[in-house]
């Protein structure tokens, strides 16, 4: 017999939204390194808002829209195990991503 | 061979029946032992044995520090003892006895008779107690590590520590390690796959969802370590200078792959603590975990923010207030799933009517300790306070009270509770509540001062302090507290001794706990389960002292024996449906042998006898070799009845076999470490000074082309195998030569593409990421060999082809991997050029 191992949409609903957190995490830190290593800290867009300032704060608006959608999403699926801890899992990881990353918004960036 | 198993007459002939199929043999068949009981129970013992080290370490300290100027220890033995203590009770003790306790108790709490790979929890515990044999010897040497546990840089480094103490360190703890990811793949495999029938996800014992995730974590915190200790051995040996400023290195870098695996460390510590507290709390309270499926949140959360928080380790570091902020934020958010955890079992015994035993004492005492151990955690995390506290002995005090309070004390009120399973004999409580109080209170006096001392100044890891510094009284005290301690565990060890030996013998569940471990005979059979259980609710809410007798008399699944196989089942991950028959390997000398290997090439790789390494690698993958001919069948056998009137396909046969999700859960943590390696690269061009590289080399079109090219066609290759089954010689052969031009390719490309790798972080960066892509395609030839080996020995079919589906995972990967691996230099090389910073 052959095929992939058997995947059943339980543990993605529970990993989803917390999944994109981690990776916006690696991804804004990741940004926020580059961007004071190649200067774009220096170069203003409008008074007081650099190009890495608002490079983070679209990737941040990214994922929260990302994680949002996610809660949206699961809000549809029928009762049950999945939604019932997914949809905890969700909202945790939507306050978390406000929470951690609000940060690119007023703090100094490098 | 038939399909049909041999049905037994009464428990009686059942019991021998089974027994002869999966006891371990006496004498030195005992070190041939797989059986999960007896690897358990090693695990556990000899953590103890190290936990016993690690304390004797731990007096060594407290008199050191008892008074200013004390003569008691030179500098020297006391940076190698403070070394040593954290070592051991991080790696030897607090991991090992939690993994020993879920190889235990795991397959029990599921309804399953073992755990997926017998054979790799007994080479883990072999690679455990040599890996920490050899870390304890050299402290009995005198070149023990000094450099402290987290062994930053430079100070670890070659110019710094000349000796071998920190290759002891990063050598006998990468060899440790392996048992840590042996038992990850484990523990998440038998989680998901092999439970009783009808054991849906939302019907697994809550401890189930916590080692669940625990061993996810563990596969994504462990590769980092991992990496890190490999690219330090390789800086300390060969001079690749990952970490040496001068040459392009930071030492940063190790504290960043350092923590991202140290941070994580302590929640996966905690987390199967806290297993343990969600199981113990509801029998105690006599009703079932409040939020259930809030816990369950909580747990995932946990375990993500958990890795959002390394660089509170380093907020002394320079890093700059944004970046501070996220990691800051994260420290203090991951309070509030561990706190939703203490309501819930606050919760449970609000709405319950809790007895109060010996167990629930040491639960006392968790609460107690960690509560204070988590508020001091949440001041940490806020950078000005941390500025403040850094490197101060307030943060010795805290990460005791976290570790001792989130893991020692669960653990003793788990030894209490499982120890009637263990040994079939009952607490008596004459010495377990003094022994309690004296632990309690020694540790209080020991660490509650050590906040003051800390606040008022006093800096860690110090070997003696001035005399009117104002440290001397409380540095006094703890130690005192910290004797009483000790005493304190000593009873408890002798407690546990005498209930073992003396204990009241009971009938069955002595806690009327609702978990499936007591619906077996205790101390528990090899076999565990006569037969196995269906589920119908949630698997801690069960009545043991009903199911225990029906499986005892064969009624459920496997009641009887087949061919002498060491059968249990496996099942749907979501549902727990029964999917397949897992038939599991015999006892065998092979693991220990491998481990033996293994230890012979990290033994020459410590005594710099290069040579050899590559010898002893050959000898251990020609003893992995040897493990495969008891796997696999050489003949069809359709669907074999599992009693109830159903049927499953052997594994062989099945579409999702334990051993593919393995090689999936292997490439997850094996895909961690080579990101991090490719992370740690662009960090380095980011942060160390000395870039750009005077030499940048970086690119030869054809090597590259010939690599990828190769890869490619071994990938391609082995998908047609798959495709092909029985008939996949000639495919595998193409995949085979196409290893070998990938392997050229990467050669050539090292040859003539490479700057000198001791230069440079670059150079080195690139030959790393070089040497991974040629393992990972030299694995894969190795791999497409077998396959054809196993289509000619007859063990693939059509109906049969994991062999080949393993094989085909890591041919995917690795064409992934080494693909970036062969645009890597080109990519950092331009990097380099074009990102060059005043």
């Amino acid at each position: 017999m052959s095929g992939r191992p058997a995947s059943r949409p339980v543990f993605l609903p529970i990993l989803a939204a917390f999944t994109i957190w981690a990776v916006g995490f690696l991804a804004l830190y990741g940004l926020q390194a580059t961007g004071c290593r190649l200067g774009w800290q220096d170069a203003e867009l409008l008074p007081g808002v650099t190009h890495l300032r608002l490079a983070l704060c679209l990737l941040l608006a990214g994922l929260a829209a990302a994680v949002v959608a996610v809660v949206l999403r699961l809000r549809r699926l029928p009762a049950g195990f999945a939604r019932t801890v997914g949809l905890a899992v969700s909202l945790a990881a939507a306050a978390s991503t406000l929470f951690s990353f609000s940060g690119v918004f007023w703090l100094s960036l490098c | 061979m038939s399909n049909e198993p041999e049905r037994h007459p009464n428990a009686i002939h059942r019991h021998r029946a089974l027994d002869a199929i999966w006891a371990t043999g006496p004498g030195l068949q005992r070190l041939a032992a797989v059986n999960h009981n007896v690897i358990g129970k090693r695990f556990m013992l000899t953590a103890l044995v190290f936990f016993f080290i690690g304390g004797v370490l731990a007096m060594l300290i407290r008199t050191q520090l008892a008074s200013a100027q004390s003569p008691f220890l030179d500098p020297g033995v006391y940076a190698q003892v403070f070394t040593m203590h954290g070592t051991i009770m991080m790696f030897l003790f607090a991991i090992p006895f939690f993994e020993g306790m879920a190889i235990y108790l795991l397959p029990k709490m599921l309804g399953a008779r073992d755990l997926a790979f017998p054979r790799m929890s007994a080479y883990g515990f072999w690679c455990y107690l040599f890996g920490g044999g050899i870390v304890v010897a050299a402290l009995v040497g005198g070149v023990a590590p000094d450099s402290g546990w987290f062994m930053y840089t430079p100070l670890s480094s070659r110019l710094y520590t000349p000796g071998i103490n920190a290759d002891v360190w990063l050598l006998g703890i990468t060899f440790v390690e392996i048992s840590a990811m042996t038992a990850a793949v484990e523990i998440l495999v038998t989680v998901l796959k092999l439970r009783a029938p009808g054991m849906s996800l939302d019907r697994m014992p809550i401890f189930a969802w916590y080692m669940l995730v625990v061993a996810g974590m563990m596969l994504i915190g462990f590769p980092p370590l991992i990496l890190g200790s490999i690219l330090l051995e390789a800086e300390r040996a060969f001079g690749l200078p990952f970490f040496d400023p001068t040459r392009g290195g930071d030492p940063l870098l190790w504290q960043h792959l350092f923590w991202l695996f140290g941070h994580p460390e302590v929640y996966i510590i905690f987390l199967p603590a806290a297993g343990v507290l969600s199981t113990l709390v509801p029998v105690f309270a006599g009703t079932p975990l409040a939020g259930y499926r809030v816990v369950v949140a909580a747990i995932v959360s946990m375990a993500f923010l958990s890795f959002g928080l390394w660089v509170h380790h380093m907020y002394a570091a320079g890093i700059p207030h944004v970046a501070l902020s996220f990691f800051s934020a994260a420290s203090a958010l991951v309070a509030v799933p561990t706190a939703v955890q203490i309501f819930a079992w606050l919760g449970t015994l609000a709405h319950g009517r809790p007895r109060f035993s010996v167990p629930m004492l040491h639960v006392f005492g968790f609460f107690t300790v960690f509560v204070i151990g988590g508020l001091t955690g949440v001041m940490l995390a806020m950078v000005p306070f941390d500025w403040q506290a850094h490197d101060t002995h307030f943060v010795v005090a805290h990460l005791h009270y976290v570790l001792v309070g989130g893991f020692v004390f669960p653990m003793m009120a788990a030894a209490y509770y499982w120890l009637p399973h263990l040994t079939g004999r009952q607490p008596v409580h004459h010495l377990s509540k003094i022994a309690f109080w004296m632990v309690f209170a020694g540790f209080n006096l020991t660490f509650f001062l050590m906040h003051l001392t800390g606040l008022r100044g006093m800096p860690r890891r110090v070997h003696s302090y001035p005399a009117d510094a104002g440290w001397e009284a409380l540095n006094y005290l703890s130690s005192v507290g910290s004797f009483v301690m000790a005493m304190g565990f000593a009873l408890v060890a002798l407690d546990l001794l005498l209930i073992a030996r003396f204990g009241r013998a009971f009938r069955r569940n002595p806690w009327k706990a609702g978990t499936l471990e007591w619906a077996m005979p205790t101390p528990p059979t090899a076999y565990g389960f006569a037969a196995l259980p269906a589920i119908d609710r949630r698997a801690d809410t069960l009545d043991p002292d009903r199911i225990g007798p029906e499986l005892a008399a064969g009624r459920g699944y496997l009641g009887g024996t087949r061919n002498g196989w060491m059968e249990t089942l496996g099942v749907d991950m979501a549902t727990g449906r029964p999917d397949q028959v897992v038939v599991l390997p015999r006892p065998t000398h092979l693991p220990l042998a491998t481990a033996l290997a293994t230890g012979g090439f990290f033994l020459a790789l410590l005594f710099k006898v290069y040579w050899a390494a590559p010898l002893f690698a050959a000898v251990v993958l020609a003893l992995f070799l040897r493990w495969t001919p008891q796997t696999g069948l050489t003949a069809d056998l359709g669907p074999l009845p599992i009693g109830r009137g159903e049927e499953a396909p052997h594994h062989a046969e099945a579409e999702a076999p334990p051993s593919q999700w393995a090689m999936v859960f292997t490439l997850a943590a094996d895909g961690t470490l080579y990101v991090s390696l490719l992370f740690g690269a662009f960090f380095l061009w980011l942060s160390a000074p000395n870039w750009p590289p005077e030499q940048l080399g970086g690119t030869a079109y054809p090597a590259q082309a010939l690599g990828m090219l190769g890869l490619l066609l071994a990938a391609g290759m082995g998908r047609r195998a798959v495709r092909k089954a029985a008939g996949a010689v000639p495919a595998l052969t193409a995949g085979a030569l196409g290893y070998a031009a990938a392997l050229a390719g990467i050669a050539w490309m090292a040859w003539t593409a490479l700057p000198d790798p001791t230069a440079h972080a670059a150079a080195a960066s690139m030959a790393a990421v070089l040497a991974y892509a040629g393992l990972h395609a030299g694995i894969g030839l190795v791999l497409a060999l077998y396959g054809i080996h196993r289509v000619r020995r007859g063990f693939v079919s059509p109906r049969r082809t994991l062999d080949l589906r393993i094989g085909r995972l890591w041919h995917d990967y690795t064409a992934v991997a080494g693909g970036v691996a062969l645009a890597f230099p080109s990519l950092l090389a331009t990097l380099a050029r074009h990102g060059a910073v005043p």
